[in-house]
């Protein structure tokens, strides 16, 4: 009878450690990424966001970088086209067609590298002429980005978000496309794709 | 009683009978691990785990070349062709994953697709079918 009186404060307060531990478990980070496996890429609900936009060179829709953080905590972009409301791909009637952030990013550690530098390359389709799409995301010790184009060199701006992107026409060699990244430091990191 | 002795397993027959049991065993057992390992070949492990990522389904149209992070900051391509046709490609610096999505280029039939993997200095280009290859 003594004793009965205390089973339900033990179970409400059992009740809430476990509650507890179940929020807490889905809201904090884990200690060390997950770089491998499907949590690697696998976008978490809600984390997604657009950032460095820029048209494309034959007109249409424009093309974005989406950013977002992984299941596995890592942080991932992904390149695509942008209408302003959809991030996608684009269809042969000019529209974009919305793809939801899942598993197509492309991950890293946050900050383990001043760049982490992308090159998608879309031969032509039913949306599309071919392009080169050089993208990524830069840690926040950078200075500039360059990239030599043609033989010219082009600084690439980041987003706010630290987010880059430069569309070009045509199939390009990576290799053509070499990549300097100067740190606030002075130091330079490059990246020839060799 | 000639009827019945003629119709009863000889010694002899039962002695042959059970080893070729047992091979049949050992054949279909060998051939099911081997198959398994041959399917597995279609995302395997060489310093990073690398390959044919079929997603969540096999047959849903969605599929990946994928090198996942690890060992080192060396360049890495992951390129899709269906048909032996080119599809799209990603090539990667830093330290990130490469993943390059088959939606992303367009409407392809998985079963006949394959990644073409590159790592600079870790390993050389080459080609993982999809594990239910059709092409």
């Amino acid at each position: 009878m003594r004793s009965g009186r205390y089973v339900i404060p033990v179970l409400v307060v059992v009740g809430a450690c476990a509650g507890g531990v179940a929020a807490g478990s889905a809201v904090a980070p884990d200690a060390a990424p997950r770089t491998s496996g499907d949590e690697a890429v696998q976008a978490r609900p809600g984390s997604a966001s657009i950032g460095a936009r820029a048209p494309d060179p034959g007109g249409g829709p424009g093309w974005a970088v989406r950013r977002y953080s992984s299941q596995g905590g890592l942080e991932c972009t992904e390149a695509g086209r942008y209408d302003g409301e959809r991030f996608g791909r684009s269809r042969s009637d000019g529209e974009v067609e919305q793809q939801p952030a899942d598993e197509a990013g492309t991950c890293a550690v946050r900050g383990s590298e001043p760049v982490e530098p992308v090159i998608n390359r879309y031969p032509v389709s039913d949306g599309t002429d071919d392009r080169t799409v050089l993208f990524g995301q830069t840690r926040q010790d950078i200075d500039r980005i360059d990239v030599r184009v043609d033989g010219r060199r082009l600084e690439l701006v980041p987003a706010n978000d630290g987010t880059f992107l430069l569309v070009l026409e045509g199939l390009r060699e990576p290799a053509s496309l070499p990549l300097t990244a100067t740190l606030r430091d002075g130091s330079v990191r490059r990246y020839d794709w060799r | 009683m000639t009827d019945n002795a003629a119709r009863a397993p000889s010694p002899g027959r039962r002695t042959f009978a059970t080893p070729i049991l047992l091979l049949l065993v050992a054949c279909s057992f060998s051939f099911g691990a081997i198959t398994a390992v041959a399917w597995a070949e279609h995302y395997h492990t060489n310093c990073v785990p690398h390959g044919f990522a079929h997603g969540s389904d096999s047959n849903d149209g969605s599929f990946f070349a994928r090198i996942e992070s690890g060992c080192g900051t060396g360049t890495r391509r992951c390129a899709l062709y269906t048909y032996g046709s080119f599809d799209g490609d990603q090539t990667v610096g830093g330290t990130s994953l490469c993943n390059a999505w088959s939606r992303d280029f367009g409407d392809y039939r998985e079963c006949a697709s394959t990644a073409h993997t590159w790592y600079s200095g870790v390993f050389s280009d080459h080609v993982h079918k999809a594990h239910n290859w059709c092409g």
